[in-house]
This record gives C-alpha cells, sequence and structure tokens, in this order.
C-alpha cells in the first residue's frame, strides 16, 4: 500500500493519520473533508466552548497543533465534499464545497478510509429563527452567541428572563440545558421518554439525571412530544407547541395524548440525536446496515477489499457481543480507526505491517460533563434486551456520586459512575471477564 | 521525553492509567499521579495512545 485517501476530517481521520504515520507508512495520504477548518474536538462544542470566556472564541480546539500537523505531511482537501466512491477502481470523486460544487477531482488511491461521520437530525420543517441543531463549530459560534445575547438582555434588565427550550434530553441536549442554566437563562428541557437517557440508563438513573436538571432550575418535560413551533416564517421562533402523553393509558403505537400545550421560548436547540452521513455511498455497491444505518463492516472495520470504515458512521461486527453496532462516542472513533488503518496496511503490500489483521472488540466507554456532574458509562448496559438492571457499588443516587454496576442475565453489561469517573474505568474488568475477548 | 499533565484539565477518568498503566495511576484520592516522568522510549506508543485517547487533552510530551 502506498497511497490512502481519508474521507472525513475529524476525529477518526485524524486519528487514523496519525497512526499510519507512527507506525511508519511513508506514502500519500489524502485528507478530504468538507468542513474549512482543520479537524477539531467536538465535545467541548456542547459544554465549555458554548460559554466559557477562556475558550477562544476564534477558533476551535484542534485535535493535532502547530508542526505536529505539518510533520504528518497531509495532502489537505479541505472544503471539498466527497460525492461518489468507485469501490473497485478506489476512485473518490469530490466536489469543493460552495453554493454549488462547480470544480470535481478524482482521488485514486491503494487505499480508502472512510469516516464520514454523522450529522445532527432536525425534526422541524418551518423555516423560523433561532432555532438550531449543534455539530460543528459553526453551529456552536452561532449558538454561543444567541446565548450570551440573551444572557446579556437578562443581566442588564433589558428582559425579565429569556427562555431556552431544549428538544431532546439525550447527552447533548442536557450539557446544553447545564450551559444555559449557568448563563442565567431559564430553560425548558423536553423529552419523549419516561426519563432523560433511560433508553440507555434506565428508569431510575435517568430520573436521577432529572433531578439533577430539576435541582438547577430546569422545567422538565418528560413523556412529551413537540407537535411543532410557534411562530410566523421567517421570522422568529417563539416557542413549542408540546403535547403529553398520557401515562399508563393507551399503548406504545397509540399513546394516549393531553391537550396541546404552548411553551414560549425565546431559542430552540434540538438534540434529537444524529445520522450518519452514508447518502453519498448510495449506488457505490457498499452494503448499508438497515438497522443499525452506517455502512456494513466486518469485523476488522473492512467494507470491502482496501476499503474501511471508521467512527460514527461504521456499522461493524464487534465479536466480543457477536453483534453488529454502531457507537456514536469519542473514545470509539479513535480506537476504531487505529484498528481500521491497521487492517488496511496488513491486508495491503506495506512491509511495516504485520501482515495480520485484527478484529475490534472494544467495550465502549463514553462521558459526559452536565454542570459539575461527571457522567461516565462503559459497556452496553442493555445488550440482550429492553430493560436494564443495576447493583449501586459504591456511594449513593441521593447524594448524586456512585458508581453501578449493569447487570442483564448475570453477567456484567455495563458500569455507570456519577461523579466517580476514576470507578467506572477500575471497575472495567468486571465488564471484561463476563465478555471476554478472545472468548 | 517528559510527560506534561494539566492538571486543572484532568478529571481523573483513567482512561491514560488504562492505556499506559506504567506511566499513569490514578488513586484512591482521585487524583492522577504521573509515576513516571521521563519514561523510557519503549513506552513512547503507550504515551501517544494516552495523549490522544485522554479526552480533556490535558496530557502533553515534551521532547529532550
Ligand atoms: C456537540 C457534541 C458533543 C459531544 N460530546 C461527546 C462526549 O462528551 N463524549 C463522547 O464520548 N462523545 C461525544 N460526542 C461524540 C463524538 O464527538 C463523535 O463520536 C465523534 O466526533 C465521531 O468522530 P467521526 O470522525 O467519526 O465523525 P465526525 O466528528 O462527525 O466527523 C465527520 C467529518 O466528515 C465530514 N464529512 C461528512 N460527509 C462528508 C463528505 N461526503 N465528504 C467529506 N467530508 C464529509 C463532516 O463534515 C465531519 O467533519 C459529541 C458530539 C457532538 C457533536
Ligand atoms: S486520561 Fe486525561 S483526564 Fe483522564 S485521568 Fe488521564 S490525564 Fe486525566
Amino acid at each position: 500500500m502506498d497511497s490512502i485517501c481519508i474521507v472525513g476530517a475529524s476525529l477518526a481521520g485524524i486519528r487514523a493519520a496519525q497512526t499510519l504515520r507512527s507506525d511508519g507508512f511513508s506514502g500519500q495520504i489524502v485528507l478530504v473533508g468538507d468542513e474549512l477548518e482543520k479537524p477539531y474536538d467536538r465535545p467541548p462544542l456542547s459544554k465549555e466552548a458554548l460559554f466559557d470566556p477562556a475558550y477562544n472564541e476564534g477558533e476551535p480546539l484542534y485535535l493535532v497543533k502547530g508542526q505536529d500537523y505539518d510533520a504528518l505531511e497531509l495532502e489537505e482537501r479541505l472544503g471539498w465534499r466527497a460525492t461518489s466512491l468507485n469501490v473497485e477502481e478506489r476512485i473518490v470523486e469530490i466536489g469543493e464545497v460552495g453554493e454549488t460544487i462547480t470544480k470535481t477531482e478524482q482521488i485514486q488511491t491503494d487505499a480508502i478510509l472512510l469516516a464520514t461521520g454523522a450529522r445532527a437530525i432536525n425534526i422541524f420543517r418551518e423555516n423560523l429563527a433561532g432555532v438550531y441543531t449543534l455539530r460543528s463549530f459553526e453551529d456552536c459560534v452561532v449558538i454561543r452567541h444567541e446565548l450570551l445575547a440573551l444572557a446579556e438582555q437578562v443581566e442588564s434588565k433589558q428582559a425579565k428572563s429569556k427562555r431556552v427550550a431544549i428538544v431532546g434530553a439525550g447527552f447533548i441536549g442536557c450539557e446544553v440545558a447545564a450551559v444555559a442554566r449557568w448563563l442565567g437563562l431559564e430553560v425548558s428541557l423536553i423529552e419523549m421518554a419516561s426519563q432523560p437517557l433511560s433508553r440507555v440508563l434506565g428508569e431510575e438513573i435517568g430520573a436521577c439525571v432529572a433531578d439533577i436538571h430539576r435541582e438547577k432550575g430546569v422545567d422538565v418535560h418528560l413523556n412529551t412530544m413537540v407537535e411543532g413551533l410557534i411562530g410566523e416564517e421567517p421570522n422568529r421562533v417563539e416557542g413549542l407547541y408540546l403535547v403529553p402523553f398520557v401515562a399508563g393509558e393507551g399503548n406504545g403505537a397509540t399513546p394516549k395524548t393531553a391537550e396541546k400545550e404552548e411553551l414560549p421560548a425565546d431559542l430552540v436547540i434540538v438534540g434529537v440525536g444524529a445520522t450518519p452521513n452514508i447518502e453519498w455511498l448510495e449506488g457505490s455497491g457498499l452494503a448499508l446496515d438497515e438497522e443499525n444505518k452506517g455502512v456494513l463492516c466486518d469485523e476488522y472495520c473492512l467494507a470491502a477489499e482496501n476499503i474501511a470504515c471508521a467512527g460514527d458512521m461504521a456499522s461493524w461486527m464487534n465479536l466480543r457481543y457477536k453483534k453488529q453496532m454502531r457507537v456514536e462516542h469519542w473514545d470509539n472513533a479513535i480506537e476504531q480507526s487505529k484498528f481500521a488503518v491497521r487492517n488496511l496496511l496488513a491486508g495491503g503490500t506495506s512491509s511495516k505491517s504485520k501482515g495480520i489483521q485484527e478484529p475490534f472488540a472494544p467495550i465502549p466507554w463514553f462521558w459526559s460533563d452536565q454542570y459539575e456532574h461527571k457522567i461516565q458509562l462503559s459497556g452496553i448496559p442493555s445488550i440482550d434486551s429492553k430493560t436494564v438492571e443495576f447493583e449501586i457499588l459504591d456511594g449513593s443516587i441521593e447524594e448524586k456520586k456512585f458508581a453501578a454496576v449493569f447487570k442483564q442475565n448475570g453477567k456484567v453489561t455495563g458500569i455507570f459512575g456519577l461523579n466517580t469517573p476514576r470507578l467506572v474505568m477500575t471497575n472495567r474488568h468486571l465488564i471484561e471477564s463476563d465478555f471476554p475477548f478472545p472468548p | 521525553m517528559k510527560v506534561v499533565v494539566d492538571y486543572d484539565l484532568c478529571e481523573s477518568n483513567a482512561v491514560c492509567m488504562q492505556v499506559a498503566p506504567e506511566i499513569f495511576e490514578v488513586r484512591d484520592d482521585d487524583f492522577l499521579y504521573v509515576l513516571n516522568e521521563t519514561p523510557d522510549e519503549s513506552l513512547r506508543e503507550k504515551l501517544v495512545e494516552s495523549v490522544q485517547r485522554c479526552p480533556k487533552q490535558a496530557i502533553s510530551i515534551e521532547e529532550d
């Protein structure tokens, strides 16, 4: 292997380039990315970068800085979007991003790493100002300005209060809620499920997360659907129409709903999840995974001969769990990119590689910061069924400082920590021994 | 090479300790201790991985 094209210039893409170079690969690395910025870190975008004056507003937190970046000797195509892939010939067609794509190029290399990640889902069709999703540095800068402007109006007593409505109490929604409260804004957090994060953490720990937000003064709406935005196009959003479900009545498919309510809001942040950027691969012949979305890969993260995937867009066979999975976690993108490019090197003719491919079979790990609280999760709590059980390992839910062990069918599936970051990592071996790899 | 940790950024999640237990230890007091500030060249790969996988970008390497 003498050349590789990495498509997607973010976490998985840049860590892949670093691995290639530190493994001694001296060939050509083309890095294609449709954002203009060099690869930067996303987790701060919903945390300190949204409000902290210490955080340089002019630029994101780059993943590789200065000389270290130059030393990678990348052939950059930043501001270029991949539009199609020829799998047999390994040709990536790219176009320069503008109002319309006019300039195009074809890149032919020995190997390709696909790392186009995911984008935030927006559920609203209405064209109103003041409604945002959060995925990129650009999004972060705009939302930061909006938040600071609202906070300024409250502080200078121009307005009595200003309200931010957050649709979806997932990790990003919860983090933005924390930032907005910190800035002294009123916050409404609206979630369809019975508790925030309950699909991942179950009811009881989800309820603890809801409590954290209520304690900080967030107006939490659970079991509530957002039906639409209030406002006149193309003016500014004025609020949301909420439809609460009536608990315990109706069934899953047609839950009983209460009367529609109006919730006034000055700013709306939509945090209902992400979807992989894989549309450009339709028609390439690569198989897509219908269930997890994502590009279908084997246990080596290979989608085809000399083509691998890593990060949020990859659905691969995790042999530890014997499950096809797609994981949208920071640490996963790093680890997977390393395995993916090493497996490309091993499959190719590079004399530097060991020539042996290794399956990627991690125990996922994730963190989230909300207010002063540190959340950590290792493993996949509900790997075998929908209900999750847990036991407290240390501390207590009441004091908001605890570590818990998730179990299913007698096996340890996950470790959760609220303000016990060390314990999540140091107890990982419990998952390891119940889900060993190699078996 | 020298290991430098920005303790203001570190949140003691022990990711580095998992990767390079020869260099990092998060103790029961929940603080990170650098066990070996000037690790041997043979630990470079593990140290580089710790730098890359620290979620808070708290670790850096100072070359001699
Ligand atoms: C606001 C926010 C907060 C987060 N916080 C946490 C956290 O606290 N903890 C945690 O574990 N994880 C967190 N994550 C998740 C983590 O950041 C992602 O898992 C990680 O960024 C995935 O990296 P990736 O390289 O696979 O994809 P991405 O980072 O999505 O990068 C993909 C890149 O490819 C580009 N691209 C897409 N299509 C094309 C194309 N056709 N041609 C060229 N380029 C293309 C995209 O523009 C993007 O630059 C957070 C994510 C966000 C958005
Ligand atoms: S990985 Fe980073 S944040 Fe975690 S303990 Fe090590 S230095 Fe601190």
